[in-house]
């Protein structure tokens, strides 16, 4: 392939600089004629604010003076100008547009060529089949989903535009699930509260806390280097190692010894996956049986306590003593390291969490999730949760923050465009009929589903409990999927049934509106090109400004907290155009155009983001518009600084679930009207040992009890499936990858070791494999193997590690490439690292409607690389490519968008011309 | 044989026994000068009791019958909770305006003053929607025909301004 | 020459805070795939690794793994293997030190990537041409550039890679390495200064009797040497564990376990070719 040479810097004119925000962190972004050359983090400028500095055992921490990204912040480049980008609508070779909706040779969605199509063609018919389907079968025919965390930017984002496009024009919505943390959101509401908080603690000021009186920390089922406290890009890394050297002990419990704790822990332990709840009742035996627990504490504010200490004891039901052997029994990890770390927790201040936020991480993604989930809290509970140095965060989050700086964060629900203030028509879904992301194949496939829930159930507990039916009584059901942005294959479990369902002709039309021709993409009827967020304007915040992150302040991961004017770096490429561009254009087909954009363009619209906040204060809407950004300080006070340094060492402190320790008035943000009468959000206001909540609502949940306990998962090791496949397969949050956003797209990341290995052109997934575990099996370190289940099968290239026990498999969720050898085939191997081909579909409980890859089963054996070239799919755009069109404005095919990457000759000129508009 | 009827109720410590007037005394004391603007038999039971496991139905009848006879509570009828779902009856203070704003320490209860995401209008006739209380300070946007327009707005809740605030629909 | 002059720019690479994000190793790309500067032709998207990261696992026991994780660019070095396999002048050092391939006189001459001990220099076969690391000098030339440090030590979360004047005394990257273990990459000595790259360690953990299930916190552990003669010594923590970090590879220790009451155990000939965990020691009463 012949390298393209761009710009020789002799030549080169002066840049021009933006800036940008994607999930890797804000960006700066340098542009030479219309033309990216570098994304750099952003680096304050002397006239920026001064940091915060915490004062911890005699030293003195401030943060760099810059945001730091984590590595797909420097991969956005290489992903803007991609080789999978999708360059002009397209439409399926063999779609038929049949006057009912049917034979459409729908069986071959998934492996059918595309034809270029026109903007006016595509959108043509888009309108056009959604007047016939609404028509035949009403609004709720059409049903529609995002990805999580499709595009940065409060306009762009999904609850922002995609809402209101939707809700505007009436649609069955998909329910999302809280994926990331199924086990605290579904579970720790019945033993804390913090329902509104989707089941995670308060982490207010923690770092501060933490770093002044914390002794030991425990990270269970926590990657923060990886995970980056979500968007938080890489800025806790450095708080991490000051806590490390200031000499704080850090146990890690995870069946991987992962990239943190690998270089972290002073004490890692490995269990058995889904084994986690049983340790920690083993810890609690510890305690309970040599009284080095806070009984004071309990007395006060816990429910139930004697029941539980009953059940502990084996004074219970099932008459079992949960003893460090018992523990070790189940998990393989020795008694003496339970007994080392519960008592090391006892007697030391001790900050535990669970995950990236202290309410998250793996081990809640498992049948037995809600029970380690609420064992977590019960345990912190029992050590004093509250008082200085026993709380229960993450340490990724937690940062001092100015919290009375008040600015839309990400995904706050005040920070969208299809709501108030900034909308003036707030648009509201005629239907009522609603869908359920996890088992939308179920319900598409079989033409019914029945689940409880509202997905996210932040506004109550009642809401965990709204029994829903596909169709709703009164509704027909969906025959149109609009699939917006990212890819559920490599996200959702059980890929072969979304397959399956993509081909199903229940299915008349299927639109894919995204950026790149990702693997769901590939199943689409239409595809609609859209742009990436550095071709288009928007306004965004890291930090979590305001609310942010599902849940109020749930970021706080940042050193910094940056409010972004996202200014257009470039102009779209080849013929892709903005989301907002092409959800207005369907608008206007469909005759509610002007209500839909209200007149405004993207800037306008992310003006009123500036306005409806503390900003104007601060910058007017042209001066931030030039410097590109704002740092909002920690405190607005000068005498808050230390006169030495000049840095903030003052700020206004609400040390999260302080109150409940010192029996106050709750004082933290987003906090309940009870929260003041100093009762947690359970039924009895204190930590429940024994749920109230569960037994009102659920009395007869397995996955739940009253009393939270270790369960054997019903895919597990003491499974029928395990003879056959006797590995747990443990697939967390990617280290090299965001939710499948980059790894198809960014090339780069196929030359990360721990990443991926190329070989015949196919960047095959590492997995992780015990090396004695590779030994029986003749597997060595770069060999291809096949991962299995009866489910299907992955093939990836294995790292042999004494970082795992020899009961689990290691190989990250969320790939971005999905690939069946035999091309469109379901059940045929995947040779994209797809590895939720191998996760079950099962939800852990029938009353608890949550995602449990977790609990996933199977075996590995050594296998051949596919001897084809290449990832198999690459041709259709190739076909695509050579196909001639006449479009209605020319398509910005030459230099710039070939420019880096691209097939064609090197282009040496500096200067791009302009095409006529 | 004791023709009185006695009350079960299940506690964490102990299963204590009571006659109907001292099970009704006890829910008059969890009840008095209740800080709460709304009240139903689940948090009383519940949170006054700390309560073991749903109430059995004669221990709830009770509570519902004492709540309807006393002063200061209002049988407003079926209500959402966040916790219990819709709870029928539910009950409305009737000494809200004149009961404690500050918690048992002297702390300030800004959530028990002004409702968060209601709508004030303020001594000077402006309206604001207030979906925003962190700490002391209120935050919303002023509303003015139909619209929100303006800038964030930050009310001091213990200011002048703020306690002259009314709640408007 | 550098735009802030510097008598002798150089990169402090302290593997004992790097944890491996690869956020240097993507701005290193970021910055040279595809663009030609100054000073160099552009990079192909895939096959060059200027900034490479090396990373290798430590350990030979799931009680006790580490990684090593050593980002290792051009090393800049002051006696350049590929300036003395280079012809027409087609390799030089600056006068700050910065090595620098002449992208034009360099054109045809594969020796040049084949001499260089650490594989920093990388051959590109389209362009028939040597390239590697520039230390971003390009960058730090420019006067209109608007960053100070080179691509790689920006990107750095950790402050595992820090820039400075090696030349001066004060300033931040002379004192760091004056606080740390200098530990010259594969022996060479340059621009780029490593530090703690670990060595070898020595871990383990003692336990009473089995059935007890307990560890035993103070046992007091004691290595030697036997090919040198140096002795360390330490106590057991918390868990049970002890652990000597840094120990010369290729060496072998006796190890030596004792606590009041119980019997002393005595290891010999554990080996640190490879990072080494000798096991679990269940003490037996005396």
């Amino acid at each position: 392939m012949a390298e393209r040479i761009v710009l020789s810097s002799a030549e080169r004119p002066k840049e021009k600089i933006t800036h940008s925000i994607c999930v890797g962190g804000p960006m700066t972004i340098h542009t030479i004629d219309g033309v990216i050359r570098r994304v750099r983090p952003v680096v304050f400028q002397d006239d920026d604010p001064a940091g915060w500095v915490i004062k911890a055992r005699g030293k003195e921490y401030t943060p760099q003076r810059k945001m730091t990204m984590s590595l797909l912040g420097y991969c956005e480049k290489d992903r803007t100008y991609a080789y999978d980008r999708l360059k002009y609508p397209m439409i399926r070779e063999d779609f038929v547009e049949t006057p009912d909706g049917k034979n459409r040779n729908t069986e071959n969605r998934g492996k059918s060529g595309y034809r270029r199509a026109s903007w006016d063609e595509a959108l043509s018919l888009v309108a056009r089949e959604i007047k016939r389907l609404q028509r035949t079968y009403g609004k709720e025919t059409i049903t529609a989903c995002t990805s999580s965390h499709h595009s940065w930017g409060l306009v762009g984002y999904k609850i922002s535009l995609f809402n209101r496009f939707f809700s505007m024009m009436g649609y069955t919505r998909i329910a999302d699930n809280p994926d990331s943390w199924e086990g605290f959101h579904w579970g720790t509401p019945h033993t804390f509260g913090y329902y509104w908080r989707l089941g995670g603690p308060e982490p207010y000021d923690q770092l501060e806390m933490a770093m002044q009186n914390c002794e030991t920390m425990i990270c269970w089922s926590s990657d923060p280097d990886t995970s980056r406290g979500g968007y938080s890009a890489q800025e806790s890394a450095l708080w991490r190692w000051w806590m490390k050297e200031m000499g704080i002990q850090f146990i890690y419990v995870d069946p991987f010894n992962n990239y943190t704790s690998v270089k972290h822990a002073d004490k890692w332990i490995g269990p058995r996956m889904g084994t986690d709840a049983a340790i920690l009742e083993a810890i609690a035996y510890v305690w309970i049986t040599e009284g080095t627990f806070d009984k004071e504490y309990v007395a006060q504010h816990g429910h139930r306590f004697n029941e539980f200490v009953d059940h502990i004891l084996g004074r219970g039901p099932d008459g079992t003593p949960k003893t460090p052997r018992w523990a070790e029994e189940l998990s393989k990890v020795p008694a003496m390291d339970i007994k080392a770390i519960a008592r090391r927790w006892a007697s030391t201040p001790t900050t535990s969490g669970s995950g990236m936020r202290g309410g998250f991480g793996g081990a809640c993604r498992h049948s037995n999730g809600t029970e380690y989930a609420r064992l977590m809290v019960l345990l912190a509970a029992m050590q004093g949760y509250g008082k200085p140095g026993r709380n229960f965060w993450g340490p990724g989050c937690g940062a001092p923050m100015n919290y009375d700086f008040w600015f839309g964060g990400y995904s706050d629900p005040l920070a969208s465009i299809a709501k108030a203030p900034v909308a003036d028509d707030v648009p509201m879904n005629p239907v009522q009929q609603v869908l359920y992301r996890p088992n939308l194949p179920d319900a598409i496939l079989n033409g019914h589903y029945e689940w409880y829930g509202e997905g996210f159930c932040g506004g109550g507990i009642d809401l965990e409990f709204t029994r829903h039916v596909y169709p709703t009584p009164g509704y027909n059901k969906v025959h149109c999927f609009w699939r917006y942005g990212g890819s559920f294959f490599g996200t959702m479990l059980d890929t072969n049934k979304w397959a399956a369902m993509y081909k199903s002709p229940e299915l008349e039309f299927v639109i894919n509106q995204d950026i790149y021709f990702t693997p769901e993409t590939r199943h689409a009827d239409v595809i609609l090109p859209a742009c990436t967020n550095l071709e288009r304007t928007d306004i965004g915040e890291v930090g979590s400004s305001g609310l942010g992150g599902y849940c109020s302040h749930s970021e706080s991961g940042n050193s910094w907290q940056l409010i972004v004017y996202q200014e257009k770096a470039i102009e779209p490429l080849w013929d892709s155009r903005s989301d907002f561009w092409i959800f207005s254009q369907v608008a206007a087909r469909l005759g509610f155009g002007e209500r839909f954009t209200e007149g405004r363009d993207e800037e306008a619209w992310a003006k009123r983001f500036w306005q409806f906040s503390d900003l104007p204060k601060q910058m007017s809407w042209e001066d931030f518009k030039k410097k590109g950004y704002y740092v909002i300080p920690v405190s607005m006070k000068e005498e808050d600084k230390d006169p030495k340094t000049g840095l903030f060492q003052n700020w206004k402190r609400y040390p999260g679930f302080n109150w409940f320790a010192e029996n106050r008035a709750c004082d933290t943000m987003n906090h309940k009207v009870f929260q003041e009468e100093h009762l947690l959000g359970t039924f009895s206001g204190k930590f429940e040992f024994v749920s109230e909540s569960l037994t009102y609502w659920a009395p007869d949940d397995e996955a739940r009890r009253p009393i939270p306990q270790y369960q054997d998962s019903w895919e597990g090791f003491k499974s029928l499936s395990a003879d056959n496949y006797p590995y747990g397969l443990i697939s967390p949050h990617p280290r090299f990858d965001y939710h499948t956003h980059y790894n198809q797209h960014a090339k780069w990341l196929w030359e990360v070791p721990k990443n991926r290995v190329l070989i015949n052109g196919n960047p095959y997934l590492v997995c992780h494999i015990n090396a004695k575990v590779a030994e029986q099996k003749g597997i060595k370190d770069g060999d291809v193997v096949r991962l299995f289940n009866d489910r299907g099968s992955v093939l990836c290239v294995a790292r042999v590690t004494y970082r795992l026990n020899p009961e689990t498999i290691h190989a990250y969720t969320s790939s971005g490439i999905y690939n069946p050898i035999r091309y469109g085939e379901r059940y045929s191997w995947d040779k994209g690292g797809s590895i939720n081909v191998l996760t079950p579909g099962r939800l852990i409980g029938d009353y608890v409607p949550a995602m449990a890859p977790y609990s996933c089963n199977i075996e590995v054996e050594k296998a051949d690389p596919d001897p084809n070239f290449g990832q198999g799919w690459e041709f259709i755009l190739d076909e695509v490519d050579r196909q001639q069109l006449e479009t209605e404005r020319p398509i910005r095919t030459s230099a710039e968008a070939d420019l880096i990457f691209g097939e064609k000759e090197a282009c040496v000129k500096a200067l791009v011309e302009k095409e006529a508009v | 044989m004791d023709l009185e009827k006695k009350y079960l109720l299940r506690l964490p410590d102990e299963n204590l026994v009571m006659t109907k007037d001292e099970l009704a005394a006890h829910v008059e004391g969890i009840l008095k000068d209740h800080p709460s603007e709304f009240m139903n038999g689940y948090r009383v039971w519940y949170e006054g009791f700390e309560g073991c496991g749903m109430p059995s139905p004669d221990v709830y009848e009770v509570i519902i019958e004492t709540m309807r006879a006393m002063d200061g509570w209002e049988d407003i009828g079926p209500m959402r909770w966040e916790k219990y779902g819709v709870v029928n009856p539910s009950f409305k203070n009737l000494n809200y305006a004149s009961a404690a704003k500050d918690d048992p320490n002297g702390n300030f209860m800004l959530q028990h003053r002004f409702h968060l995401g209601a709508h004030y209008q303020g001594p000077d006739g402006r309206v604001f929607w207030i979906p925003i209380m962190e700490d002391f300070n209120m935050r919303g946007f002023e509303r003015k025909d139909g619209k929100y327009v303006g800038t964030m707005v930050e009310i001091d809740a213990r200011g002048e301004y703020a306690s002259q605030m009314v709640e408007v629909k | 020459m550098l735009k802030t002059p510097m008598k002798k720019p150089g990169i402090a690479i302290n593997a004992a805070r790097c944890m491996a994000c690869y956020a240097c190793f993507m701005a290193c790309k970021d910055e040279h795939c595809g663009w030609d500067t100054a000073l160099s032709k552009s990079q192909p998207e895939m096959g060059q690794y200027w900034m490479n990261i090396v990373e290798w696992e430590r350990g030979d026991s799931e009680r006790r793994v580490k990684t090593a994780t050593v980002p290792t660019p051009c090393n800049h070095c002051d006696n350049p293997a590929c300036m003395a396999a280079a012809k027409d002048g087609a390799v030089y050092k600056r006068e700050d030190g910065i090595v620098i391939i002449d992208p034009e006189k360099a054109v045809g001459q594969k020796a040049i990537a084949d001499a260089c001990p650490m594989n920093a220099v990388f051959w590109n076969e389209d362009l028939q041409l040597p390239q590697k690391c520039t230390m971003c000098a390009e960058l730090l030339d420019d006067p209109d550039y608007p960053g100070f440090e080179p691509r790689c030590v920006e990107a750095c979360p950790n402050q595992a890679l820090v820039f400075g004047d090696l030349a001066d005394p004060e300033s931040n990257i002379s004192k760091l390495i004056a606080a740390n273990k200098v530990t010259p990459w594969k022996g060479l000595t340059g621009n780029v200064v490593h530090l703690n790259t670990p060595q070898k360690f020595l871990a383990g953990t003692v336990a009473y009797p089995k059935e007890l299930e307990e560890v035993c916190i103070g046992a007091k552990v004691k290595i030697t040497c036997d090919e040198t003669g140096d002795t360390y010594e330490t106590e057991t923590n918390w868990a049970g564990d002890y652990e000597f970090e840094d120990l010369p590879e290729a060496k072998t220790w006796t190890v030596e376990i004792s606590f009041p009451g119980f019997k002393t155990v005595t290891y010999t000939g554990e080996r640190t070719d490879v990072d080494h965990y000798v096991g679990i020691t269940y003490l037996e009463q005396e």
